[in-house]
This record gives C-alpha cells, structure tokens and sequence, in this order.
C-alpha cells in the first residue's frame, strides 16, 4: 500500500472517530466540552488537509513476514488473558518459552536458560526488591 | 546554589548512589547497543524499577540509563554498521569504516572519550544555568503557563516531523487521550463510556509504554531478520593511551568541544534531541574540520562529530524539562512521567520545594558521565555482545517487562490491557509514518494549557486580554507563532525532505 492511500486511510478513520467524539462531547457542559470539541474539530481539519495534500514521506521498504507478527499479536493477548488465570510469573515463563520458540529459536538451553532466567530475575526484581504483588496463581 | 550543590555532594558520593550509577549506566549502554531498542524505551522500561526509592536516587538511576543508552549506541554504529539508537544514526558514517580497516577500538576510544565530553558539558550547563532560569520561571503565571505548553507542543510538532500535518494529528491524539477522565476544573467525566478505570484518566506511563515499546518490539518481532546472530568483526589493533591522546590533541578536540556545545543547544530547543543532534553534529565537524574529505572514509572526527553532539543532549534536555516542566526530547518527556509518578511537579517551584532532590540529581549528571567514560572505555567490547541477542528472544522479553512495568504502576491490569491497546495503536502509527513523539507530549502538555487557560480565565474574570498582558506573555507569544510559521511553511514548501527524523532517540 502506498503511502497516498494510507494517508487517505487515516484521514477518513480520524474523521468518522472525531465525529463520534463530537457526538459524545456535545452531551458534556459548556464548560467541560469546549476543549474536546476543539481538539475533535481541529482533528477533522487535519484530515483534510491529510486528504488533499501529496504525502511527505516514501513507505519504507522492508518485507514484513506477517505469520510471525499475527502469531505474536495472538500470543500477546493470550498471555494477557492467562495472566489472571495461572499468575504473572508462570504465564511470562509460558509466553516467552513459546514466542521464542514459535520465533524459530531452537537450542534447548537457550530456551530453557532464558526463559526461566528472566522470570527469576523479575521475581527478584518485582517481587523480592519492589514488592509488586503481582497476579498470582490461586494456588498460592 | 552553591550551598545546595555542596549539600547534595555526599548524597550524590554515598555507596548507594554511586551504585546505583553503575546498575543504570550499565543497563544503559547496555540497552543502547542493542540495536531494537531505545533510550526512550529502555528508561520507559526501568521507571518502575524506581518506585521503591527516594526520588533522588530514582532521578539518577534513570539519568544514568539515558547517558549510558545514548553512548551506548555508538558501540553497535561502529561494530555492526547498525546504530544501535537513533541518536547514533551518523555514527556509522565514520565508526564502521574505521573498524572495518582494523580500527575499531579506536572508533570506540573515540566514541567515548567524546560522549563523555559532550554530556559533561552539557552537565555543566545544566547545572549553573537551572537555577538561574527557574527564578525566572518562578515568575510565570496561569497565562504564561498557557502560552509555553503552546510553545512546547508546536516546537515538538514542527521539528520532529517529517510531515507536520501528521505531527498534528499525533498531537491531537494525545491531547484527546489527555482529556479522558474527570474535568479538572467542574468534575464532570469526559469519553469515560462508564468505565470506572478510566476516571482517573490515563496515565502517560501507560500511553508512553505502549507507543514506545510494542510497536518497537513487534518491528523486531516481524523482521526477517528475527534469528540472526550479528557477527561482529574482529577487534583489530588495540588503541593505545598515547595513541588516543594524541588523536585527540591533534585532530579531534576542536570537534569534541563544538559538537558538545551544539549537542547542549540542541537538548534545551524543546522536542530535538539525539535523533537530530547525530546529523548535525556530524555535518558541523564535517564543515569545519581541516580534512572534510576524510569523512565517510572512517575519519575520527566523524564518530567524535556525531558522538560529542548526542550526548551534549543528555543535560541540555533536562534544562527545559527541570525548570519550565516541558522535556527536552522524548526521553526526558519520559522522565517527566517518572516525576510525576513520584509526586514531584517539575518546573520552577520544584528548585523551591525540593532542591534536595534537584541538585542531587544535577551534580549526579556530572558524576555520571565520569562513570560512563569508565566503563565505556575499559568495557566497551563486552557490551558488544549484548548486540548479539536474536530479536526472537528480546522481542518477547520487551512485551513482558512492558506488562510488568505497566502493572507496577497501579496493579491494575486494566491499565496493562490499556497499554497494549496504545501498543497496537502506535504499531499502527509507525507503518503510517505517524509519530509518537507529539503524542506523549501532547498527553502532558494538553492538560496544562487546558487547565491555565481555565485558571486564567478565573483570574481575570473571564478578560481575554489578561492572556496578553506583560513581556513574558508577549515573548511567548512571539516564539510560538514564530515556530508554528516555520512548520508550516516547511510543510507548504514542495518536495520531500532529506532527512525523516525519527521522532525517538
């Protein structure tokens, strides 16, 4: 996708999602409402000119290798839900054993290694120096 | 003043302090010569490693990262031919080139004899020109306030933009983040949906985590190059004292003393830093050296050019950050959220309220660069292996010290969930070429003009002409317009610009 098109893009997302805002806002007091309006309306503005203007900037080359990135959005918001149900420390062990893993990474020591390492010294870090009382596992 | 910076000398010598310098600049350097990540990002990162300290020492552990990071990535420019931050972009002009003729201990010599030089002067400014500047701060009103936020979003938006049209709209979208949550002034929530979590608003580490460090991580996560191990190339010939010494004298310290003072300069303009700094310290020791042609072909003068100039940012930065409360650059605009979370306001009334902690953390600046030169100089090559982890191991890491750091802050993991919605957001940001850097400020600075307007208002009785009166309002007024002239003449000016900054150091 060229950057035109992606400018187009933004501008009329930025749009829609301003005129909802402004939808909301007008509900808010006087008061309260005069600075979202004027950001939402001077969002709107930008757009505009975003959709009539030539970009200003080349789409950077580089090849994206999409299975790794939706593979790691998938995982991200795995561990996010998990960390609830198994506590902080075990899902990060998991999540990090498994994106290195599904990122290629096969020595079994390095896996190992790192993962348990890592978490160790966040424990050390979170839970023995800072006292976070971080997510944990019901179980204990 | 002088009796503060005494005060603050044993504090800043006590074993805890100097250890804490140690950690930080080695993390540091560390983080800045890998080269997926950033100063912003690693002092993001390691912000909630300060709340279980005193502000003073929180303050140096995170000026220390941030010298240590911006050195730092002058280790991966001259070795890899990769900078390991932006703000050593030109460092590879030259420091490649040199190590690929067998000088890359030099390279690194040079690289940290004149990082210490630019962040030691620039240290020094910081230091006798804070205190000066906040007494004259301490003369803003609700109506000036006004006015410098103005002033600090338009330099921000006009200089780090490649597109100021996009820059604007980056700001909008922090100001807009900026306005979620309760009303300052009447109470009443704004775009909170009834979501209870958010009535407090949102707290700029989250925005700040989530636009700095995902859409980081998942650019390392999606390259091709996930796996690879750099090589780095031999050592080459050890550089002798006598050797460096006499580079030094000879050829490079004209360079080392200019590019500092540009690089200082640099850091106190509101939203340039590193990033920028890089190219025109590089360019300036190019136009000024005895041998302009020697550049590119592996020239000391190159590496000390760019070097001396980013790290001349480091104090540079945090004299607007300390006095006025408007970063430096966008690691400073970081730090500025580490303060607030410690409950300390920066600006003017922070040298009257808590002087102890600001001049602990100006004669720590000194001190700390004293510490970087130590270590780079004896231990610049061990951090070279640091280069050599795969992104397919610090990719994941990065996400889950963000989700600890975020969590750190409130136990909330809402604000987790928060931070990586702004993740994926500033990802999107990044393939649209919008920046970040305009955003963060705009969630600081947008309240502030918000609320002094309103002050103001109250003041004056709902008088606009209050917003004009006296010198320091009309000096204000002049700049900002000033500045916001100069970017959008850039923008109508036709055709590309050469260089795209990117907004982060």
């Amino acid at each position: 996708m060229d950057m035109a098109k992606k400018n187009r893009i933004t501008a009329i997302v930025v749009i829609v999602l301003s005129i909802f805002g402004l939808m909301e806002a007008k509900s808010y007091p006087a008061e309260a409402a005069t600075y979202p309006l004027a950001i939402l309306l001077m969002a709107i503005a930008l757009s505009v000119i975003l959709l009539v203007t030539k970009p200003r900037v080349k789409t950077k080359p580089g090849n994206i290798v999409y299975r790794q990135l939706y593979g790691m959005i998938a995982f991200t918001i795995a561990y996010y839900i998990i960390i609830r149900i198994i506590g902080y420390y075990f899902a990060t062990l998991l999540y990090v054993l498994v994106s290195m893993y599904f990122l290629k990474e096969r020595n079994l020591i390095v896996l190992a290694s790192v993962s348990v390492g890592f978490v160790v010294v966040l424990y050390c870090v979170f839970g023995l120096f800072l006292r976070v009382p971080l997510p944990h596992l019901v179980l204990f | 003043m002088y009796n503060a910076i005494f005060q603050a000398i044993p504090v800043v010598f006590s074993i805890k302090s100097l250890l804490l310098m140690f950690l930080g600049t080695g993390l540091g350097i560390a983080i800045g010569a890998m080269p997926g990540l950033t100063a912003s990002m690693g002092v993001a990162l390691l912000i909630p490693l300060t709340f279980g300290m005193p502000p003073a020492y929180g303050l140096v552990l995170l000026g220390s990262i941030y010298c240590g990071a911006i050195y730092g990535g002058s280790i991966s420019a001259i070795l890899l031919n990769v900078p390991g931050t932006p703000s050593s972009a030109a460092t590879v002009l030259d420091g490649f080139p040199m190590t690929q003729r067998g000088e890359a201990d030099k390279a690194l010599k040079i690289s940290t004899t004149a990082s210490f030089t630019g962040g030691i002067i620039s240290a020094f400014v910081l230091l006798f020109l804070a205190p000066p500047l906040a007494r004259i701060a301490l003369m803003f009103g609700a109506s000036e306030y006004f006015w410098l936020a103005l002033l600090g979003l338009s330099v921000i938006v006009s200089l780090s933009s490649a597109n100021v049209v996009k820059g604007f709209l980056a700001a909008a979208f922090g100001l807009f983040v900026g306005s979620i949550g309760l009303d300052p002034l009447t109470g009443v929530p704004r775009f909170t949906f009834g979501v209870p979590n958010l009535l407090d608003g949102v707290n700029v580490i989250v925005l700040l985590i989530g636009l700095f460090s995902i859409p980081q991580a998942l650019e390392m996560i999606e390259s091709e190059t996930v796996n690879r191990i750099p090589e780095i190339v031999e050592r080459g010939v050890a550089c002798k004292f006598r050797e460096l010494w006499h580079e030094i004298a000879h050829v490079c310290w004209p360079t080392y003393i200019r590019s500092s003072i540009l690089g200082t300069f640099i850091g106190i303009i509101p939203g340039t830093g590193g990033n920028v700094a890089t190219f025109l310290g590089y360019e300036q020791a190019k136009r000024f050296s005895k041998h302009p042609e020697k550049f590119g072909t592996g020239w000391s003068e190159g590496v000390a050019g760019s070097e001396a100039a980013n790290n001349g940012v480091t104090g540079g930065a945090l004299v607007p950050l300390l006095t006025l409360g408007i970063p430096g650059d966008s690691v400073t605009a970081i730090m500025l959220g580490g303060l607030l979370i410690h409950g300390l306001q920066p600006g003017p009334r922070l040298f009257v309220q808590h002087p102890d902690v600001v001049y602990t953390f100006m004669v720590g600046m000194v001190v700390i660069n004293v510490v970087m030169l130590i270590m780079g100089y004896f231990g610049s090559y061990l951090f070279a292996k640091v280069a050599k982890v795969p992104y397919s191991i610090v990719g994941p890491m990065v996400i889950a010290l963000s989700v600890v750091g975020t969590y750190a802050i409130k136990n909330s993991m809402f604000d987790v969930g928060l931070m990586l919605f702004f993740g994926f957001i500033g990802y999107i940001m990044r393939k649209l070429a919008i920046p970040a850097g305009p955003a963060v400020l705009a969630l600081i600075l947008g309240p502030m003009a918000e609320e002094n307007w309103r002050r103001a208002m109250l003041i004056s009785g709902g008088e606009i002409g209050y917003m004009f009166s006296g010198i320091l309002n009309l000096v204000l007024i002049v700049l900002f317009l000033l500045v916001l002239g100069v970017g959008i003449a850039t923008f109508i000016k036709k055709g590309k610009r050469t260089e795209e900054f990117e907004a982060d150091a």
